[in-house]
């Protein structure tokens, strides 16, 4: 118990307890012995009185003069705490009595006692005296010489005085010595109580002020510190906790710096990688939008030049610089979309459509590539629909199947939708070389190829950005993606997604014009680099289209004065000059009026391009423009449903 | 100078028989003196025997022992024994020897206590403590004339002294008055009884009345009935009687010594006796209180001699 006392119950306890048991025992010595003293002084007072009234009555005991006994008794019963005189004679018979002899004590002997004797009963001691002859040395011989002679007369005592003194006085003074002395000891247990409380104020104050100061560091204060006070282990106490808390305060210090210094140094690794991801998006922006230029004006030329008559032997060749072309222009849209992806600009447009269409159109634009590996390309559906961006999942199925005739040398590949409850599985199964487990989840990294990289890029067949797109495509539509593959056995992708209601049946559309006819549109061309122009010109003109062609905005929109209204509006987004697309769009609608469809071709795939480009509410083709998806686009705009 | 030269040729002839005897094995003392005790009163009796004998009798060899390791061989062949107290008396008187033996320093009724001396034995004498009765009333008459009243306080021991001083007194024409103490209870009535009217209370030498721790409650009532005491130690007139009538030790011892002469000197030896010699004593306080006149203790004393035929 004692060893979870705090300092202040062990000094009190220290202090009270040896000065309590002294006090006690002090108290109990002199009490007791002054007791005794009094005890003594009484006895020896009894006794004194005792003997002299025994000398005093011997004569008269002898003479049996009874009267002047009894005046000795009374004379005796005068003094103090003498409550009872009797004298008797040696045959027991009482000569004299004074007082009151107390009834308790045993009655008195019947015959003459030889010694003095004392007895205490109650509130009673009863001092019993033999009255004795007083001896006279005769100094006759006589007495010495008749040794032997029968027992002297006279020597026997005459009788005896039997004295009570009352034991109450005593008593009271014992009562009032004892209550004095349990009120000094209360005294000094009040006093030491004082005392000890004052010093162990002195003792512990110091400790709780170190405590209440270790507190507060513990708090956090490490500021606080313990003001040095008294000497010895105090100081020692206060020096350590001060040195402690400057120790702690120091390493703390230290601790921060270094956090900081570390979240500087991450911040700055963040901001380098920030930069360095920056710099890779402009690079590919820059890159994309340089190369964009001249293959947008390549792919144009190629196909006005497949549109010419040739022998066969320059169409076989016209044929392969398509293919190449081509080649390059996917190799240059993937790397564009990855940057759209990373640069977070893209935003889906989430519509319910059919499946059905989309994947046969996949189907029919693969099938081509699939037969030239030997591979089968089939298609399994039914008639659903889905919620999701048609365009972005279009890019997540053509992947898919390109990336399954890619890989697999020989066999089939299937295109399934499957009904699992309210969902719609897409599957895109192959039997090829399958994936192992261990790289089933890497493949969705970007630059990842599988096989032999180099095999696999010398085939131009693509950079390892495909499935990396699924992925974030995926992912931004927030349908799920999985994957099951054996090696040596084939994969299945899977894309799930929400399905959709069909929507009512509507009308068959049809404005007289057969899809894909862009006879004499009108389109007024605004490029300011003469070759993508002109190869656009020629483009649109093998298409039947008329073209007003201008390099500047200012000899289009003078161009536009004076010649046949357009029906269309085909512009570069950045022009020489203070105006971009948008600004020609806003100014030759202006003119022209609202309505007028307008299409924006861009080499830049920047954010803001896109941006400015759908806050304008104006299609936005980069380039290399595909003259298939210019041709779909001016069809649609110009036959809108 | 015929006695002179008849004790010349005495110590002479008696120096021859001795140097004679001694050759012939006669080597033992001539007396022994047994002795109760060496100091007080014992011891003034021995030396005044032992000086006078010196004095008188040079040529007699005196050899002393204490009771306690008294033995009969110690005895053989001394002439005479003296023995000084009751308790010597009785030890000695025990072994009863052939040689004359005289007790001293001893009282009447302790003397004759003693064991009776076989047909073997020596002759026994003795020198009493006691005073005689009629030098008690004489001294009675001398001092106090206008008393004609005694009082007599009798016990065991004192039945015959008090007998003889009654039968003197009523010869004299004193009135006597007697009681007989046995017990404690008796002595204050007897008291009462003798001293009704005032009366000389003559104080026996019988310690079943009067000793030490009894005398003084008798002075006392005797004081109270105006009567004087008459005691036999000088004590006793310290104490308060009026008159004391007594031998000292060294009274006896030099009868003692004068015995002792007559015996070597080839008499019998005499009966046993009173002592010869006394001293009276008075406490003239007592006197004055009792408003009694009264003359010297010498006078009394040299009155009281010469009225018993001695200088």
């Amino acid at each position: 118990m004692i060893a979870r006392w705090g300092v202040r119950a062990r000094v009190m306890v220290a202090a009270v307890v040896p000065m309590l048991a002294l006090a006690v025992v002090l108290t109990v010595f002199f009490t007791s012995s002054r007791l005794a003293d009094m005890d003594e002084a009484l006895t020896a007072r009894g006794t004194a009185f005792a003997r002299q009234l025994a000398a005093a009555s011997e004569y008269a005991v002898f003479s049996g003069n009874r009267d002047a006994l009894q005046q000795l008794a009374s004379a005796v019963l005068a003094e103090d705490d003498i409550v009872g005189v009797s004298i008797v004679d040696r045959n027991g018979e009482t000569l004299a009595r004074s007082g009151m002899l107390d009834g308790q004590l045993p009655p008195l002997p019947t015959s003459a006692v030889l010694e003095p004797s004392t007895m205490i009963k109650g509130p009673t001691l009863r001092i019993i005296e033999p009255i004795r002859p007083n001896r006279l040395e005769l100094d006759d011989g006589f007495t010495a010489i008749t040794l032997g002679a029968a027992v002297h007369l006279g020597e026997a005592p005459l009788g005896s005085v039997v004295l009570e003194l009352s034991l109450k006085h005593l008593h009271g003074k014992r009562d009032e010595m004892l209550w004095a002395g349990a009120g000094s000891v209360l005294l000094v247990l009040v006093g030491s109580l004082l005392l000890a409380s004052h010093l162990s104020r002195g003792v512990s104050g110091p400790i709780r002020v170190v405590a209440h100061t270790v507190a507060r560091i513990g708090q956090g204060k490490l500021g606080e510190r313990v003001p040095l006070m008294g000497g010895g282990s105090l100081r020692t106490l206060a020096e350590g906790v001060n040195e402690m808390a400057e120790k702690l305060a120091s390493s703390h210090e230290d601790l921060a710096r270094r956090i900081e210094e570390a979240t500087a140094e991450l911040r700055a690794r963040k901001e380098e990688a920030e930069t360095a991801n920056l710099a890779k998006s402009r690079f590919l922006a820059a890159a994309s939008h340089d190369l964009r230029q001249p293959m947008h004006a390549l792919g144009l030329f190629i196909t006005e030049l497949s549109q010419h008559a040739h022998a066969p032997q320059s169409r076989r060749l016209v044929q392969r610089i398509a293919a190449s072309a081509e080649a390059m222009e996917n190799l240059l849209d993937s790397l564009l979309d990855i940057s759209k992806l990373d640069a977070g600009v893209l935003q889906p447009s989430i519509r319910p459509f059919a499946l059905q269409p989309m994947l046969l159109r996949i189907a029919a634009e693969q099938r081509s590539s699939a037969e030239e590996q030997g591979l089968q390309l089939k298609v399994r559906t039914n008639d659903w629909w889905v919620d999701s961006d048609p365009v972005l999942l279009e890019r997540i199925v053509t992947n898919l199947v390109s990336n399954a005739i890619r890989y697999t040398p020989t066999g089939r590949i299937l295109i399934a939708a499957r009904k699992r409850g309210k969902r719609i599985h897409v599957e895109v199964r192959d039997s090829g070389i399958g994936i192992p487990p261990d790289a089933q989840e890497i493949i969705f990294q970007e630059f990842v190829q599988l096989d032999n990289n180099e095999r696999a890029r010398d085939k131009g067949q693509g950079l390892g950005l495909g499935l990396a797109i699924v992925r974030k495509l995926a992912d931004l539509l927030g349908h799920g993606l999985g994957l099951r593959s054996t090696p040596g056995r084939g994969s299945v992708f899977t894309v799930d997604m929400p399905m959709a209601p069909p929507p009512a049946p509507t009308q068959e559309e049809d404005n007289g014009r057969a899809p894909g006819d862009l006879q004499d549109i009108c389109i007024a061309l605004l490029d300011d680099d003469p070759l993508a122009c002109a190869g656009m010109e020629g483009l649109l003109s093998s298409w039947g289209c008329e073209v007003i062609p201008a390099s500047t905005a200012d000899d289009l929109l003078a161009m536009l004065a004076d010649s046949r209204r357009p029906d269309m509006l085909i512009s570069d987004f950045r022009l020489h000059g203070p105006l971009n697309g948008v600004d020609v769009v806003h100014a030759v609608r202006k003119q022209l009026g609202e309505q007028l469809p307008a299409i924006l071709i861009s080499g830049d795939t920047g954010a803001d391009t896109q941006a400015l480009a759908q806050e304008a509410s104006v299609p936005l083709l980069h380039k290399p423009v595909r003259p298939a998806r210019l041709r779909a686009l001016i069809n649609r705009l110009h036959n809108p449903v | 100078m015929r006695a002179a030269l008849r004790l010349f040729l005495f110590r002479l002839a008696a120096g021859l028989v001795l140097t004679v005897t001694a050759g012939l094995g006669w080597a033992a003392p001539h007396l022994v003196i047994i002795t109760s005790s060496s100091e007080g009163a014992y011891g003034e009796a021995s030396t005044a025997l032992r000086s006078q004998l010196q004095r008188t009798m040079p040529w007699v060899e005196i050899e002393e022992q204490g009771w306690e390791e008294l033995a009969t061989q110690r005895l053989e062949g001394s002439r005479m024994i003296v023995t000084i107290g009751t308790q010597a008396a009785r030890v000695v008187a025990g072994l009863a020897p052939r040689q004359p033996v005289l007790h001293t320093l001893l009282p009447n009724s302790a003397f004759a206590r003693l064991p009776n001396t076989p047909k073997t034995g020596g002759a026994v004498s003795a020198i009493l403590l006691d005073q005689p009765a009629e030098r008690q009333i004489a001294l009675i008459r001398l001092a106090l004339p206008d008393w004609k009243r005694i009082a007599l306080l009798t016990g065991s021991d004192s039945e015959a002294l008090n007998l003889r001083l009654a039968e003197l007194a009523r010869e004299r024409q004193l009135e006597v008055r007697e009681a007989n103490v046995t017990a404690d209870r008796d002595l204050y009535p007897a008291l009462q009884r003798v001293l009704a009217e005032p009366a000389v209370l003559i104080a026996s030498p019988d310690a079943q009345v009067f000793n030490s721790f009894t005398v003084q409650n008798v002075l006392l009532t005797a004081y109270r009935h105006r009567s004087p005491v008459v005691g036999f130690s000088s004590a006793y007139v310290r104490a308060g009687a009026l008159l004391g009538l007594y031998s000292t030790p060294e009274q006896i011892g030099h009868q003692a010594a004068d015995t002792v002469q007559k015996v070597f000197s080839g008499e019998a030896l005499p009966p046993a006796r009173p002592p010869r010699q006394f001293e009276v004593a008075v406490n003239t306080n007592v006197a004055r209180s009792l408003g009694i006149q009264l003359d010297s203790a010498e006078r009394l004393g040299n009155e009281l001699a010469r009225r018993e035929g001695r200088p």
